[in-house]
């Protein structure tokens, strides 16, 4: 009998522990399966550099320890499991210490684990904005420790004696979450019925003032005072979910009653804030075609791009990018969602989202125009939400060494080689400084094509830059190709024909692309048949486009009766392709 | 916080025992140091020189000797030298020289180089430094702020950094001799205005006018502190094409003016705000009695853009009724040489006019052929500074109260951020060493991708007060008016 019952206890334990492990699996899985590049990109807009002064200078703002700290965990993003494994330990630590803060409030309820689920849960959902980081959730993991500590080791007495010091310390180490640490420590003095007036209305002003005082030291808007590093407030969810349970435990004399109706109107919040604010599985989407790019992994993107089918510029850009890789931009341009020339180059401005300001480099770099890579990696770098990035000092590396400017080179690579994942590449880089025989064909590529005259151009002049890398280098396909498409995106079928005839060299084959675009311009013009005969059209290339324009004709320029046989063709896009007025 | 981690970490540094050293060879040559302090002159109440040898090593033993004191310390990476000790140190050697002895550890041995010597001068050096830090990024701005560094120790702390108000930028800081209470700057953006301390007392200025080409844009005060000379700019931003150049930044219109603090309106005079020349780049004579400035023919921008040279010129100023005189004199006629001349300051003693020449236009801070150069205003000669121009670019420079002191910035550690430089200069006009801001990590460079805009120095620390300042920013700004 006895042996029975302790096997069925120990049943019941493994059982308790077996469905503890799902809701983080539920996690593990959520940020394993839908949002990889997100967290993987998330490394990338940050830079974690093992430098004193460096890490010293997290102290700047409030909560530094936990800046400090979700910066260095951060830097595992790197890792592909290693995003999800720590929000799953985030997840859980999260669990237990909720647990902790809530339990003497629910004693009586063995189930409390369950019933404040919801708590650690939220918290790690809103790691799939893009903007909630680790250190987010270690601002609120230390606030709930220094609470869970001051009502373990001291007495009534003491904590309220130096609750207005444990707020001090805990806004210069975990930031704004700490109002959290005064509201439930106020709640904890109504809990016990031990309210101490002064005690509590000076650590109210504390609260209030330590902000305040030290916003001038910190230099901090008054919103920022409050809620550094919480930039929005829907990222402080989880902490006014819980305290919604202990309000409704001090208001309401059946406490079954009160913890029930917690878990259903903090459940009914959380769904609405969800319905309000999804994940955003475009982004992902276009940060998959982002970090698929950043790994050289291009066929992956046009792989990934044709799946999406998404219309979207960002989308459009990084498929262009990887068409010319291939050098086979001209080739399928059309079989892609095209916003016209926005999708060859991003424009830069204050306009512009930091995420497009932050891929911008990547066009320039393809097409060799190094001076304007630079200038977009440096903006990349300020603009991405924390002022640093990993991806960009790699790419300002790569810039300074193709263009030869080493010693700026071997400074970027100096920060990289104090990183945990970005060492070796630093190291590889500073071998190929140093000894020119292991430099990668790839550098070698660009810095064969870097223009040897100098012209003055506006940053959003590309046809300018486009021009010079085509005059320096006529085998730069990806510059002639960008410049040709620009112009085909644009409608501007002169300058696409001057430009062709210019820079397009027959020894390559004639893109099917071109060859239409000629057709209408030459047509257009009323072109000779022996001016004709200068581009090597393909007869039967002409003999279509006679089909089109019979067709188009009887169409009465209805889109939906050429749609299905010529929607790819440049002929369609340029009666069709329409400029939305946003 | 910072300074608690700081402080932690000089009293484990402080009670780390210094193993005594047996050299097993003396190289025959001093270290190669980073920064390149080998030979510098500093005032006697600057910062520790905390250096490393550019080497492999363990560990770096540095004795440090003036005639009646001495240092020992042995550290890791870098020698990281205790301020209150080297504050004793320059103190028993000023106007003589420290002898420093670096060894080096490396497999468990020690290795010694040669000693090398740093210059101590009698000549102090103002309190502090303020400067901008700023990413090279150009058109479009993220983050940026104005400190202010104590130059007796590693102290930084903001004035103003432009997270306070969203999409603002901050540029072109400005103080009259040096003082702290009386401050120009120009807050960019929607809220913007040019923010003014007048003894400390606040002031947001809406500088634009309807007679006028712009907002005000660069600064220098009148040393009387009723006046401060400022351009007005039609500025545009082009890129270069080639490897060795980024970005230029040239006017297509500029005037010069002089705005009346008192009376709260702007000064104009016909010599400097000319159809066909560009003016620019103003500064006064200590004195009061002269406004410098730059002048060049105007060309059709942006494609004759090598073509503008600006002259250093003059023109007189009377302080009492804020009246110009009719003639403008050219001191330094560039352009017969092909060169361009931006950044023109006399020294606070009147002796000298530092200014920057570079090969054409106006945006010196990128071009690597600028250097700097010293007008002697008894003499009118003019000398390139040698002693501090390197093969990069050397641009921006202001003097210290004292004239003894300039600060200047470079790129030449990677051609690519400014630093800032601080150079001694004799009563004979005798140039010393240069010598790098030191900081207290000497990867602090290294890990920073900010330059050091505008060096200015400063004596003591500016104070603005940010929420009055939001207030105003926020508020109605005063319309400055024109003299009619």
């Amino acid at each position: 009998m006895a042996t029975s019952l302790s096997e069925n206890i120990r049943i019941n334990k493994s059982i308790r522990f077996t469905l503890l492990l799902i809701p983080g699996l539920f996690v593990f899985l959520f940020y394993s399966l839908t949002f990889k590049y997100h967290l993987f990109f998330k490394e990338q807009i940050t830079l974690f550099i093992y430098s004193p002064e460096y890490l010293l200078s997290y102290f700047n703002k409030p909560g530094g320890l936990a800046s400090l700290a979700g910066d260095f965990f951060t830097q595992f993003f790197y890792l592909k499991t290693a995003g999800p494994l720590l929000i799953t330990l985030i997840f859980y630590i999260n669990w237990v210490l909720f647990y902790k803060v809530i339990n003497p409030y629910f004693s009586s309820e063995k189930n409390l684990i369950w019933f404040i689920l919801i708590l650690p849960l939220t918290e790690s959902l809103m790691h799939y904005h893009i903007g909630y980081t680790i250190t987010h959730s270690l601002s609120l993991i230390l606030t709930l420790l220094i609470f869970i500590i001051s009502r373990r080791i001291l007495s009534s007495r003491q904590k309220q004696f130096l609750f207005p010091l444990f707020i001090l310390f805990g806004y210069l180490i975990s930031g704004g979450t700490i109002v959290l640490y005064f509201i439930f420590q106020v709640f904890e003095f109504l809990r016990q019925k031990s309210i101490h007036y002064i005690a509590n209305i000076l650590a109210l002003i504390f609260v209030i003032f330590i902000p305040v005082i030290l916003r001038s030291y910190f230099l901090v808007t008054i919103e920022e005072a409050y809620l550094y590093p919480f930039n929005k407030l829907i990222y402080l969810l989880p902490s006014a979910l819980s305290t919604i349970y202990i309000i409704l435990n001090l208001i309401w004399p059946d406490k079954i009653l009160s913890l029930r109706s917690s878990v259903i109107i903090s459940s009914i919040i959380l769904i609405i804030v969800i319905w309000k604010d999804r994940p955003d599985f475009n982004r992902e989407k276009l940060l998959s075609l982002s970090c698929e790019g950043y790994f050289g992994n291009w066929n992956k993107v046009l792989h990934l791009s044709a799946e999406y089918k998404l219309e979207n510029q960002l989308a459009s850009y990084f498929t262009n990018i990887a068409l010319a890789k291939y050098n086979a931009l001209p080739a399928h341009l059309l079989e892609y969602y095209q916003p016209f020339a926005e999708s060859l180059f991003l424009p830069l401005g204050r306009q512009s989202g930091w995420l497009n300001i932050f891929s911008s480099n990547e066009a320039y770099y393809q097409i060799g125009d190094m001076n304007l890579t630079q200038h977009s990696a440096h903006l990349g770098l300020i603009f991405s939400p924390y002022n640093r990035s990993s991806r960009m000092v790699k790419r300002l590396a790569e810039t300074n060494m193709i263009i030869g400017e080493k010693e700026a080179a071997l400074r970027y690579l100096g920060m990289l080689d104090k990183t945990l994942f970005h060492h070796q590449w630093a190291q590889k880089r500073i071998g190929m400084i140093h000894n020119r025989q292991i430099i990668s064909k790839e550098l070698l590529d660009k810095q064969s094509f870097l223009p040897q005259a100098d012209t003055l151009r506006k940053g959003e002049d590309n046809l300018s830059g486009l021009r010079l890398l085509a005059n320096s280098n006529p085998d730069n396909q990806s510059a002639i190709d960008y410049l040709l498409c620009y112009h085909l995106l644009n409608k501007d079928l002169q300058s696409f024909k001057e430009d062709f005839e210019k820079y397009f060299t027959f020894n390559r084959q004639l893109p099917r692309l071109y060859g239409e675009a000629l057709l209408i311009i030459l047509y257009q013009q009323k072109a000779s048949t022996e001016e004709i005969s200068q581009y090597f059209l393909p007869s039967s290339l002409m003999k279509e486009f006679v089909e089109y324009t019979e067709a188009y004709s009887k169409s009465n320029g209805q889109l939906s009766n050429l749609s299905n046989q010529y929607r790819y063709t440049y002929w369609f896009f340029y009666h069709f392709a329409q400029k939305s007025k946003e | 916080m910072k300074n608690l981690f700081i402080l932690i970490s000089a009293m484990v540094l402080l009670n780390a025992c210094n193993e005594t050293i047996k050299v097993k060879e003396t190289y025959s040559s001093a270290p190669d140091l980073y920064p390149d302090y080998n030979g510098v002159t500093i005032p006697f109440n600057i910062a520790p020189l905390n250096f490393k040898v550019n080497d492999e090593y363990s560990k770096i033993d540095v004795v440090l000797e003036s005639k009646s004191e001495s240092l020992h310390i042995q550290q890791n990476e870098f020698a990281d030298i205790p301020v209150d000790s080297w504050k004793e140190l320059l103190n028993s050697s000023k106007g003589d020289s420290i002898r420093i002895t670096v060894s080096v550890q490396k497999n468990n041995a020690w290795y010694a180089y040669q000693p090398f010597y740093i210059h101590v001068c009698e000549d102090a050096v103002d309190d502090y430094l303020a400067y901008r830090l700023i990413a090279p990024g150009y058109e479009v701005y993220s983050k940026m702020g104005i400190y202010q560094r104590s130059l007796q120790d590693f102290e930084q702390d903001a004035i103003y950094e432009n997270t306070l108000v969203q999409g603002s930028c901050v540029n072109c800081h400005s103080f009259k001799q040096g003082s702290a209470k009386d401050m120009s700057m120009h807050i960019r953006g929607k809220l913007g205005g040019t923010v003014l301390l007048t003894n400390n007392k606040m002031e947001v200025l809406k500088t634009k006018t309807d007679s006028t080409l712009s907002k005000f844009v660069y600064p220098y005060w009148h040393p009387s502190g009723n006046y401060i000379a400022y351009t007005l700019n039609d500025t545009h931003q082009v890129f270069h094409s080639s490897n060795n150049k980024r970005v230029e930044v040239f006017d297509n219109a500029s005037d010069v003016i002089v705005y009346d603090i008192n009376k709260n309106e702007i000064i104009k005079c016909e010599a400097l705000m000319s159809d066909s020349v560009f003016e620019t780049f103003p500064s006064f004579s200590p004195d009061g009695k002269t406004l410098y400035f730059c002048s060049a023919k105007m060309e059709v921008m942006p494609m004759e853009y090598t073509k503008v040279h600006y002259n250093l010129c003059s023109i007189g100023f009377d302080p009492e009724s804020g009246t110009f005189s009719n003639k403008v004199d050219t001191l330094f006629r560039a352009a017969d040489i092909g060169k361009s001349v931006t950044f023109p300051r006399p020294s606070p003693d009147g002796k000298y006019l530092m200014f920057t020449l570079v090969d054409y236009g106006n945006f010196s801070i990128w071009h690597k052929e600028a250097d700097l150069y010293l007008l002697n205003t008894e003499t009118n000669q003019v000398r390139s500074i040698n002693e501090v121009n390197s093969d990069d670019t050397e641009s921006y420079h202001s003097w210290s109260t004292n004239s003894k002191w300039f600060v200047f910035s470079s790129r030449r550690l990677d051609g690519l951020y400014t630093r800032p430089f601080i150079a001694h200069i004799d009563n004979e006009g005798k140039v010393g060493k240069p010598f790098l801001l030191p900081q207290q990590n000497i990867s602090h460079y290294d890990d920073l991708l900010f330059s050091y805009n505008i060096p200015e120095f400063i004596t003591e620390k500016v104070n603005i007060d940010i929420p009055e300042l939001e207030k105003k920013l926020e508020g109605e700004k005063k319309q400055v008016g024109i003299r009619q």
